[in-house]
Order: structure tokens, then C-alpha cells, then sequence
């Protein structure tokens, strides 16, 4: 073992966990929003393994190391309290925390390297590790997870070479002392005094190196178990019982809360169209079945109603216009749908709605009226305002803090995967409700810019105003078929004097979904038609692989909302659809079709939902207690495990009794995706590693230029090819075209008409027990060997005798002292 | 034969014999099994290693952080690898040591080990050999160096070696093995191990010193004629006995050309052995029992002159020896003339220890035959001159017709008297 090569191994190691160190800290950065950290250890690593471990120019000495260790802990403490007490910050007392791992860190590259400093590199890189498993909780964590697998499986694999040459040689690694050892050699020599014993024996250890292209060959190894690993942490993780439910433990990372705004003035949409931040996840599938239900057009989600706005001329054009709701709500609990609630859902598809919604949007829930509740456990109670028809709000303080929040609920808005426009009110006929509804008619009276443009509008069409379903469908189509141009780059207002409405309907006529649904309410409310601005999203992107819609900021939407009786829809295309109810709220949309956006990509269709996986199945686990996972029978009775396991072992004897077991088995699902991937995986491992047992067996050549094929020689018996050996290192190597007893007796004959050594060797400078230079003890050794290769090689006695093992050891001693005359003889 | 086996298959007749061997056959059993055992310990990594897995497993179970568990998932997926590998990896192999039955003092020896590897699938990797070295002979001590070696692979159904190499600087008898086969592979998080029962005994001769040309003045004048025809006619020649059939190891010089020609076959000359007198050297090591491990210089000096001074003359053919050693044993060989005599003469001398109160008289009376022929005796000690103090000892126990002629030459290790002769 040279120097040189104990050299490369550290330099290779300390690159190694350079990397390793650059991976874990994007981890933690890609979590706490801070890059310092990774790019201060990427510049320190790197000079490290350049000026510490390559060139050799300098190192942290022990005082240096300690000073830098203990300005790194000062430093980083010191961080955290400020960050706790003098300026709270949550992302700042995160950064402490990595610091206090990372800074460390750079104060050990800079050392010398050492068994104990790769040690405690390591240590470090892993407590960084679960640094950035809990501020990060993102899909990176599982994509960088795999190679950094890979790098510390890689890493190891040269530590484990380096510590088995340090353990054979512990003069290779000189470690920087602790203090205690200091201390206690300083003790041992002023107390005790050193202890001269003599040298009986000097060793000097030997190696025999593998064959070339280690590199790639360790790096080809370490892709097979870092595979394994990670296929056991799948299993490991998914076949861990679970006693308790899965609990949404704060994440450590940024909560920020910026839903859609409970006041809405005319710039705000705006806004939002702009912010491609996702928001939500929603799937529709069947009540009954729970299979995927197409949706023919994308649906309206609704969050919000408002129903007042704020008089322009009172404020400023942006500050003062604003939409607020000003009603009245009236809740009740989402229940299950009753028999006689069947009438309003009649002609309709009852879905299921799955709302995924992230945590920084969660205080707001949406819904897709007419709703009721499907039975399934909902992370918040549920409170429908059967007026406005929305869920109530959750207050931001009780929104339970994990990465989202799920809940699920029912809906007959569709009618063969069509959302359909009407729906029935539900009126308890309170004073409250009439009160609402008398502002929905009459809140706009004192526009009269605007009343002046529907009364144009109005005689223009010569529209009968005594059929308001009518007048509320031309004026929806007078937006979206007229010269109304939709917008975000909004021109300023022409007259400031009148309400930026009323601007946009008879001056700009430019402007996103808020000033076309604004104009609308207050062309139908000056008309005497109840209505209301409903604001929510209307998704853009359906995700084809996961069967759901991707919703974004920017598919935020404002439109209309009108009631009217069921006599008023008589004779419409609605009237089919009416249902025992004494009015309807009709949906209009008033908005004109925005310019073709650009489709999602596929990519980034897959990446959206291996997100919704990871977060699934990994994250969060929403998905493993629910019923159709395997831990359904241990998670459902959370209170009490052990009544629990009691109770699904009767269950379990009783279906042996009644022959139910395998059919109850068979309904048993599992995340079949994960399965899949896990099992993939898996494979994909198994035949790299058998790929590289076949590149060895048809493919020698290109197996030896990598590295793969093994030196050793192929033995079926061991003596004969030890016998082999040792002739090979006379230079004598058996042809293709020899038998084994040809390839014998030529080496005889070639070793007794060698030259013979110069003189016989001195006693002192050859062992005594080594035969003089006799030729026929050799030709009797391979004799023996040979024939008794040939016996074990083609008879049935495949086995040596006590005897006959003797005289192997015997012969391949006498071949093994047999003088190497082709060597120059010492002396 | 097979009445010999069915005598040794006959269970003896005692119950206690029989127990006994029972219980020894046990023992035996026992011993082999576990000697084949692999054994996994954790490494210091592989305890860091597992106190932070605890500290993530144990925070992810306590509060239900699923990224934890994963995390933990993988941590203890490595180790079951690591603790599969060592445990798969090293079952099975065999090691077969090659070295040397003996060395000197200071000539650094190579050891090869080779190891085995008889499985079909699993190869074995980074095998670290270990051979701990015991000094038996003349004390017992366990060295704390140890043979070491590394093999980076072993592949499948394959073998290989390495070598490692040992310089011993005390002569003795030393125990090599049982040869420890340890892996850390792949992750170093665990190490397993595996003893095999292969050790082996091997002596390390006296170190060699260079002998001066003023050793042949130790001997008498009247030899060195004999000695000077002996180098002249080749050291295994003699009076002419006859012809012989040539066999291997023969001279080509004896090679009896014109009865070869006659006979069509190689026939070579025969020679009565000289007979030459035999110089006697009586080694004497007197000293206090030693330190644990140590011996005096001056008597390892002695040693080391003695067995230069045996191994010269045997090279030389010139002379043969006889020796007497008085020191923790008491021995004689009289007749010192072959490598093979030469080897045990080394392999005593390896062994033996100063004695407070060597027996020379005893010595002295085993070479008496030879000095009833040549009265010249030369004595190696580690004390003063005693001659005097000899002679009044051996009185009446040796022959008086020896007492009169016997000359003694003394020569003091203490005093560098063998600084002329021996470096």
C-alpha cells in the first residue's frame, strides 16, 4: 500500500461527501428558502478536496479545528436566539439549525482526513438528513433521496476500504488527537513513564489489489444496493403498522395563507390570473362506484358569493370598489342525502368531489352545489350555507398544519358529465333570506351611467323584460359575443368621474372575468333580477395520468348568479331541469373565451402527480388508512390498538370458520401504483446486477475492460488450479490446445532444462527445509497432481482421502519450494 | 490394517472412558462449529450509525412523520445488507497458509495466504486476513503484531492470495494463526468475522553473523591440512569404492565415462567417506533468569556465533562439528555434518535459554568420545574463564586419559573476546 493510494482513496472520499454534503443542504435549502448554506459548503468542500486533500497546502491544525468548531456552534446558536427572541422568524431560526449542522461541517473538510473525521462528516450529513426531512416535504426530497442514496452506498463503499487498509495498517491514519488523549498521553508519560518493550516481530502488511476500473466497478455495485435499500425503506415504510391515525404535524417550513380574498375589489382578480401557484387537486368519480367520472367541460368551483359592492365614489377606483358579501349566511351540517331530498337530485349524476387542497389555501373550502355529505370522515366539520350555497370558512388558526388538507364531498351538479347551470334554492323563507334577496335587486339603483346602457341595450334588442330568463341570457351573450375584449393588461380609465364598471361597460370595454360578471349583476339587478358575483376557479388543466384537475391562482373566476322562480324557466332550455323547487339559481358566464392558452405538457402533467403521489402516499399517507389499505384493519380503531387487533382477530376466525378468508383477501386493494413503482424498482435492480453477472459471461472482453471480470482463476478443483498458480508464476501457462497431462509434463520438462541457478544457494538466504535442486521430486509432485485431478475431474470419486490430501499439500509444497530458475538467485 | 481400525473403533470398557471420550468428542465438535461461525459485530461507524437511526426511528414513530420513517426505512435497509453480506459473504471460505517451516533471525519471511471462495453465486469481498503470532518457545507471549492482508475479491467458485511479510527479530518458536477472515463490506457498519483452525508452529533460527578469517585459528594447526585437500577433491569424495548405476543428485564429475560407454547407461564412481576429525565447541550460557522476553546480548551473541560458526562450516564442507550446549537444557550432538543436522542444531539453539547453573560437566562428558580423537575443545561463554573450575568439576567423571590432554580454549562473550572472529 502506497502513499499515493491511500492518497487517491482519501481524495476520492472527501469528494464523496462533498457531494453528499451539497445534495443534503439543497435539501434543507430547497425547504427553509435559504441558498447560502449549500453554495458555503459547496466553496468550502471544493477547496477543501483541492488545496486540503490534492495538494496538500495547508489544513486545520487541532487548535484551529477547535476554535473553528466552537466558533461554528457560537455562531449558529447565537443565530438561533436571535431568530427566536430579538427578530422572530421562523425561516431564520431554520437556517440556525442547518447551520449548526453545516458549519461544522466545513470546519471537518478543512481538517486533516482521518477514519474519525470521515466519522464524524458523516454523522453530521446524516442528522443534516433529517434536517431536510422535516423542512422539506416536497417531491425533490424523494427525487434527490435516490442519488444521494446512491453517493453514501458509494461513499461507504470506499470508508469500508479505507478503514479495512487502516485496520491492516494503523499507521496509515494518523488522527488529529483529541484533547482527552492528549491529556491522558501526557499523563501516561509524566506519571508512568514510557514503556520500552522490544520488538519481537516486524510486519509488513501485504494487499492483493482487484482488477482495474475500480471506480466504475464500485460505482456499478453500489447501484444494486442502493436499490435494495431503497426498496426495503418502500416495504419498510408501507408495511409499518400504524396504531395511531396519521397526525399533520406542523411543517417547519413557509405557511404563508394567500387564498382568494374574503373582499374582492376590482383589481384583485387580476391579480390572481397572473399567480400560477397551485392551489388545489379535485377529482370527481362516481358516488356509488367510486370509478373516475368524466368531465365533458371543466367545472365551476365555487368558493364565495358576494353580494354587495362598495360605491365608487367614495374611494379610489381600486380601493373602494370592492366586492363584499353582505348577506346573510344560513349553515347547517352537511349530511348524508335523505330519501326525500331524492326529488331535488332528480335527472342528475351524484358524484363525488375530492377537494386536495394545499395548506396555504386551506381556510377556504369550495364546494359544487347542490351538496351533501358522502360518509366519509372529513379533517373539519363541514358547515353548509344553504343560501349561498358555499362551505363555511375554516378559521386560518384550526386549519389543521400539514402539507393539505382533503376533504370530500357530494354533488348532483352534473348531468352526463356536464355541470349543469341550474340549481334549486333552498329557501327557509327566514326574514333574513328576504332581506338578502331585496339587496340583490336593488343595490345598484344610483348607477346611471350604466342604467342609461341597459335601457340602449334593452330597447335596442327589444327584449321582453317580463321574461327575465331572457333579458339575463342576451345580456350574458352581449359580453361574450359582443365587442368585449377579454384582458389582464387592463388600460387606464377613461372618466375617473364614474365607477371603473361603468368605465369598462361604456368607455374601455376591455378587462378580465370580474368586470364583465360586475357589469353583468349590475345590468341584471337594475333589471330586477337577483343576483350575485360567485367567485371560485375554473380549472384549465386535467391531469389525465391522475384522473383530476390541476387548479392554479391563475384559474381564478368571477361569474353570475341569478334566481329565478320555476315559473320564470317555464318554456326556457332549463325547464327540463327543473326539480320540485320553487326557484332556481341559474349560472351565467359572462366572460368571452380568453386567447388559446397553452396546453400542459405531459411532463408536467407526470410531474404534478407523482407530487399528488408522494404526498399521498408518502408525506402525508392520507391514502393508507383508508379503507382500502393495508393498514385499514390496524389504523381504523386508532383509540385502541390492542381492542383493535383483538377485534380483527375474531373477525379473521370467524371468516376462517365461514370460508370467507380468501374472498375477504381478495378485496383487499393496496396502492397499486406504489406497488408497481416499488416492484420496478426492484427489478430494474435485480438485473443490473444480473447484467453484470451475464456481461462476464458473453461479453469477457468488454466485462474485463470494465473492470468485471474477475482475475481469479475458474477452478473446479482447487489443488489442480493452485497447481496452475504456481507454474504461472514460473511463466509456464497452459495452451488451449493441452491437456491437462501434456501442459504437465511440458512445465517438467521446461523447468528441469531451465538454466540452472548460479551456485547453489546460501544456507542463510534460503530456507533449510527446501529441497536441493532435485528434479524428480517435481516431476512426481505434478505427476500426482495431475492424475489425481484426473480421477476427481472424471470419475465418480469426486473426493480426497485423508491421505491423499496429504499428499496434495505435499506435492504443492514441493512444487511451491521448488527453486524459481528463471529469477536471478539472491546472493 | 482393518484389525487396527476395529480396534480403535472398540468403545472401551470403562464408563469413564467412555464418558470421557465422549465428552472430548463433543468438545471437539463444539470447537469446530464454532471456529466455522461467522460473527457480526458492529463497528464504531456501525454504532454511530444505529444511534442515529434510533434517534430517527424513535422521532418519527413518536411524532408520525412519514419522511422520518422513510428515512429510517432505508437506514435499516442498509444494515440488514451489511449484516447479510458479512454473514453470506464469509461462509464458506477456506485459507491456506504457505509459509516457511523456519527463517532466521532478521531475514524478512512472506507468508502467502489463499483463500477460497466455493460458492457458486456470492463472491466475497475486501477479506482482510489476520494472522495473530504467538511466541511460544522460549517463553509464551502473545505479540500484538500481527500477518496481515488484504484481498479485494474473491470471486465466485475462484481463489486468491495474498502474501504479507514478517521479520522476526528474536529467535524462538512462534504459533502463526488461527487465521481470522474479517470483512467490513460494502458499508463498513458491521464487521463479520470468521477463525478458521489452520494455525501452524514454525522456528526462527539465531540471527547469522559474518564470521572473520581468524576462526580458523580457533581450530588446531594439524586440520587445516586435511581441511585444504577436502575443498580441493569436493566435500562428498573419498578412497574409490566402485561403480554404481548414476541416479539423481549425482555429480557430474563422477560420471564414469568409459564404463558409461561400455554399459550404455550413466554409471558413476563410488567413494568411501573420509573420516575427519571433528572440532568440538561446548557452548555455555550461565546467566540469571531472564526478563520476560528478553536474553541477554552477550548470550544471544554466543548463540548467534555458534550457529554461524555450524552453518559456515557445513557450507565449507571442510570440518564437522561436534557441540555441546550447556544452558537451560543440556545437549550434545556429536556429529554435525549435514544440512539436516545443521536445521536441528539451529532449531535447539532456537530454544534454548541462559541457566544460572549450566551443566558443562554433563556436556562435557557427551563429547568425550570425540575428544578421546581431538582433545582441542573450544568453549563460548557468557562468563569469565573457568577452566580451572571445569577440570576440578570433571575430575573423576571423565576419563583421565581425556583430563590429561584436554585443551580448553575459553573465549568470553562479556569481555569481546569474539570480536576477532565474529561480527
Amino acid at each position: 500500500m502506497t502513499a499515493t493510494v491511500l492518497k487517491d482513496l482519501r481524495c476520492s472520499l472527501t469528494l464523496h461527501f462533498a457531494v453528499i454534503a451539497w445534495l443534503t443542504a439543497m435539501l434543507v435549502a430547497a425547504g427553509s428558502g435559504s441558498y447560502f448554506l449549500p453554495a458555503f459548503i459547496f466553496c468550502v468542500s471544493t477547496a477543501a478536496y483541492i488545496f486540503v486533500d490534492r495538494l496538500e497546502w495547508f489544513e486545520l491544525g487541532r487548535v484551529g479545528s477547535y476554535v473553528g468548531m466552537l466558533a461554528a456552534t457560537v455562531f449558529s446558536v447565537g443565530s438561533y436566539f436571535y431568530s427566536a427572541f430579538s427578530v422572530p422568524s421562523e425561516s431564520g431560526q431554520l437556517a440556525a439549525i442547518a447551520g449548526l449542522l453545516v458549519y461544522p461541517e466545513a470546519v471537518l473538510f478543512l481538517q486533516r482526513k482521518s477514519l474519525r473525521v470521515y466519522e464524524q462528516i458523516a454523522v453530521f450529513l446524516l442528522l443534516e438528513m433529517i434536517v431536510a426531512a422535516l423542512v422539506n416535504d416536497n417531491l425533490w426530497f424523494g427525487v434527490l433521496l435516490a442519488p444521494i442514496m446512491l453517493m453514501w452506498v458509494s461513499s461507504l463503499f470506499l470508508f469500508s476500504r479505507y478503514a479495512t487498509l487502516v485496520q491492516m495498517n494503523p499507521n496509515l491514519d494518523e488522527p488529529t488527537p483529541m484533547l482527552a488523549e492528549i491529556l491522558y498521553r501526557l499523563f501516561v508519560k509524566s506519571v508512568i513513564g514510557e514503556k520500552q518493550n522490544p520488538q519481537v516481530v516486524t510486519t509488513r502488511p501485504g494487499q492483493h489489489s482487484g482488477p482495474a476500473g475500480q471506480s466504475l466497478r464500485r460505482i456499478l455495485q453500489s447501484i444494486p444496493l442502493g436499490i435494495g435499500a431503497m426498496v426495503f425503506a418502500g416495504f419498510f415504510f408501507y408495511l409499518l403498522p400504524r396504531t395511531g391515525a396519521v397526525q399533520f404535524e406542523p411543517s417547519l417550513g413557509p405557511t404563508a395563507r394567500t387564498g382568494l380574498p374574503r373582499t374582492l375589489n376590482v383589481g384583485h382578480v387580476g391579480r390572481l390570473l397572473s399567480d400560477p401557484t397551485p392551489v388545489m387537486r379535485v377529482s370527481v368519480s362516481h358516488f356509488n362506484t367510486k370509478k373516475n367520472y368524466p368531465l365533458r367541460q371543466s367545472p365551476y368551483i365555487r368558493a364565495r358569493v358576494m353580494d354587495s359592492y362598495g360605491n365608487a365614489s367614495r374611494a379610489s377606483r381600486f380601493y373602494g370598489a370592492e366586492w363584499i358579501f353582505g348577506g346573510v349566511p344560513s349553515y347547517l351540517q352537511l349530511t348524508v342525502t335523505q330519501p326525500r331530498d331524492e326529488p331535488l337530485y332528480l335527472n342528475r349524476d351524484r358524484v363525488r368531489v375530492e377537494f386536495d387542497i394545499r395548506n396555504q389555501f386551506a381556510a377556504t373550502l369550495y364546494s359544487l352545489p347542490p351538496a351533501f355529505a358522502t360518509g366519509r370522515a372529513t379533517p373539519v366539520p363541514l358547515r353548509y350555507d344553504s343560501l349561498n350555497m358555499v362551505l363555511d370558512e375554516v378559521d386560518a388558526l384550526r386549519v389543521p398544519r400539514s402539507k393539505s388538507m382533503v376533504y370530500e364531498i357530494g354533488s348532483s351538479a352534473f348531468a352526463s358529465g356536464v355541470q349543469l347551470p341550474i340549481v334549486p334554492a333552498l329557501m327557509s323563507g327566514s326574514h333574513y333570506e328576504n332581506h338578502t334577496l331585496y339587496n340583490l335587486t336593488n343595490d345598484f339603483s344610483e348607477f346611471a351611467t350604466c342604467e342609461q346602457y341597459r335601457r340602449r341595450l334593452i330597447d335596442r334588442a327589444e327584449i321582453d323584460v317580463q321574461r327575465p330568463y331572457e333579458l339575463a341570457k342576451f345580456v350574458e351573450r352581449h359580453f361574450t359575443d359582443g365587442d368585449f375584449t377579454y384582458t389582464l393588461d387592463l388600460p387606464p380609465p377613461v372618466d375617473e368621474s364614474i365607477d371603473p364598471i361603468e368605465d369598462f361597460l361604456v368607455n374601455g370595454r376591455m378587462g378580465h372575468c370580474q368586470y364583465f360578471a360586475s357589469a353583468m349583476v349590475m345590468i341584471l339587478r337594475q333589471s330586477h333580477i337577483p343576483s350575485r358575483i360567485v367567485v371560485g376557479y375554473k380549472p384549465h388543466e386535467y391531469n389525465a395520468l391522475g384522473d383530476y384537475y390541476s387548479v392554479k391562482q391563475s384559474d381564478a373566476h368571477a361569474w353570475v348568479e341569478a334566481l329565478f322562480s320555476q315559473e320564470q324557466l317555464i318554456g326556457t332550455e332549463l325547464e327540463g331541469w327543473a326539480t320540485p323547487a320553487a326557484s332556481y339559481w341559474v349560472r351565467f358566464d359572462p366572460t368571452p373565451a380568453r386567447a388559446a392558452e397553452t396546453p400542459p405538457t405531459q411532463q408536467g402533467q407526470a410531474i404534478d402527480y407523482a407530487e399528488k403521489l408522494w404526498k399521498d402516499y408518502v408525506v402525508e399517507g392520507q391514502k393508507l388508512d383508508s379503507e382500502n389499505s393495508l393498514y385499514a384493519p390496524v389504523s381504523a380503531n386508532s383509540e385502541n390498538a390492542y381492542a383493535s387487533m383483538v377485534e380483527q382477530f375474531k373477525k379473521a376466525q370467524q371468516q376462517v370458520t365461514s370460508g370467507q378468508l380468501w374472498a375477504g383477501l381478495a378485496r383487499i386493494g393496496f396502492a397499486w401504483q406504489v406497488a408497481i413503482l416499488i416492484t420496478a424498482v426492484g427489478v430494474v435492480g435485480v438485473l443490473c446486477w444480473q447484467t453484470l453477472l451475464l456481461l462476464q459471461r458473453f461479453a469477457p472482453r468488454l466485462a474485463g475492460r470494465l473492470g468485471l471480470r474477475p482475475q481469479a482463476t475458474r477452478v473446479q478443483q482447487a489443488f489442480y488450479a493452485r497447481c496452475l498458480d504456481l507454474l504461472e508464476r514460473r511463466g509456464l501457462r497452459r495452451m488451449l490446445h493441452e491437456t491437462p497431462r501434456e501442459f504437465t509434463q511440458r512445465a517438467s520438462l521446461s523447468l528441469q532444462h531451465a538454466p540452472a541457478p548460479s551456485g547453489s544457494a546460501p544456507l542463510d538466504k534460503a530456507p533449510l527445509d527446501k529441497a536441493p535442486l532435485d528434479k524428480a521430486p517435481l516431476d512426481k509432485a505434478l505427476s500426482r497432481l495431475t492424475g489425481l485431478y484426473y480421477r476427481m475431474r472424471f470419475s465418480e470419486q469426486q473426493t480426497l482421502s485423508p491421505a491423499e490430501q496429504q499428499d496434495v499439500e505435499q506435492a504443492l509444497l514441493e512444487l511451491a519450494n521448488y527453486p524459481d530458475t528463471t529469477k536471478p538467485q539472491p546472493g | 490394517m482393518e484389525t487396527m481400525q476395529n480396534a480403535s473403533q472398540t468403545p472401551p470398557k470403562s464408563v469413564v472412558k467412555q464418558l470421557w471420550r465422549r465428552w472430548r468428542n463433543k468438545r471437539a465438535r463444539n470447537r469446530a462449529r464454532a471456529m466455522s461461525r461467522v460473527r457480526f459485530r458492529l463497528t464504531r461507524e456501525g454504532v454511530h450509525f444505529i444511534g442515529v437511526l434510533l434517534f430517527i426511528f424513535l422521532g418519527a414513530l413518536l411524532r408520525d412523520i412519514n419522511l422520518l420513517i422513510l428515512l429510517a426505512g432505508a437506514m435499516i435497509g442498509l444494515m440488514l445488507l451489511q449484516w447479510r453480506f458479512n454473514t453470506r459473504s464469509l461462509l464458506g471460505l477456506t485459507a491456506q497458509r504457505f509459509l516457511p517451516r523456519n527463517a532466521f533471525v532478521g531475514h524478512e519471511t512472506n507468508v502467502e495466504v489463499r483463500v477460497t471462495n466455493p460458492k457458486r453465486w456470492l463472491g466475497a469481498w475486501l477479506v482482510l486476513i489476520e494472522d495473530p503470532l504467538h511466541k511460544l518457545l522460549p517463553n509464551v507471549e502473545k505479540l500484538s503484531e500481527k500477518g496481515t492482508a488484504v484481498i479485494d475479491e474473491v470471486a465466485p467458485n475462484a481463489a486468491q492470495s495474498a502474501t504479507y511479510q514478517l521479520t522476526f527479530h528474536q529467535r524462538g518458536r512462534y504459533r502463526v494463526g488461527p487465521t481470522t477472515l474479517s470483512t467490513r463490506f460494502p458499508l463498513t457498519l458491521g464487521r463479520g468475522s470468521r477463525t478458521l483452525d489452520n494455525q501452524v508452529q514454525f522456528t526462527i533460527f539465531p540471527r547469522l553473523g559474518q564470521l572473520s578469517d581468524n576462526v580458523r585459528g580457533l581450530f588446531q594447526q594439524e586440520q587445516q591440512g586435511s581441511a585444504r585437500a577436502a575443498r580441493t577433491v569436493g566435500m562428498q569424495e573419498g578412497e574409490f569404492y566402485g561403480l554404481r548405476p548414476w541416479s539423481t543428485g549425482d555429480s557430474k564429475r563422477w560420471i564414469h565415462w568409459r564404463t558409461t560407454a561400455r554399459l550404455g547407461e550413466l554409471s558413476v564412481r563410488q567413494f568411501e567417506r573420509r573420516e575427519r576429525q571433528r572440532v568440538c565447541v561446548l557452548l555455555d550460557l550461565q546467566g540469571p533468569s531472564q526478563r520476560k522476553g528478553t536474553s541477554s546480548e552477550q548470550a544471544e551473541l554466543a548463540i548467534s556465533f555458534l550457529a554461524s560458526l555450524a552453518h559456515a562450516t557445513i557450507r565449507s564442507g571442510a570440518e564437522r562439528l561436534a557441540i555441546g550446549v550447556a544452558a537451560s537444557e543440556t545437549f550434545v550432538l556429536p556429529d554435525v555434518q549435514g544440512c539436516v543436522l545443521v536445521e536441528d542444531l539451529l532449531r535447539r539453539l532456537a530454544v534454548v535459554e541462559a541457566n544460572p547453573r549450566p551443566d558443562l560437566v554433563t556436556a562435557l562428558q557427551g563429547l568425550t568420545p570425540v575428544l578421546l580423537n581431538n582433545p582441542y575443545l573450544l568453549v563460548i561463554s557468557t562468563r569469565a574463564d573457568q577452566t580451572a573450575w571445569l577440570r576440578e568439576q570433571a575430575r573423576g567423571r571423565l576419563a583421565s586419559r581425556l583430563m590429561t590432554r584436554l585443551h580448553i580454549r575459553w573465549l568470553n562473550t562479556t569481555q569481546g573476546e569474539l570480536e576477532p572472529y565474529f561480527t
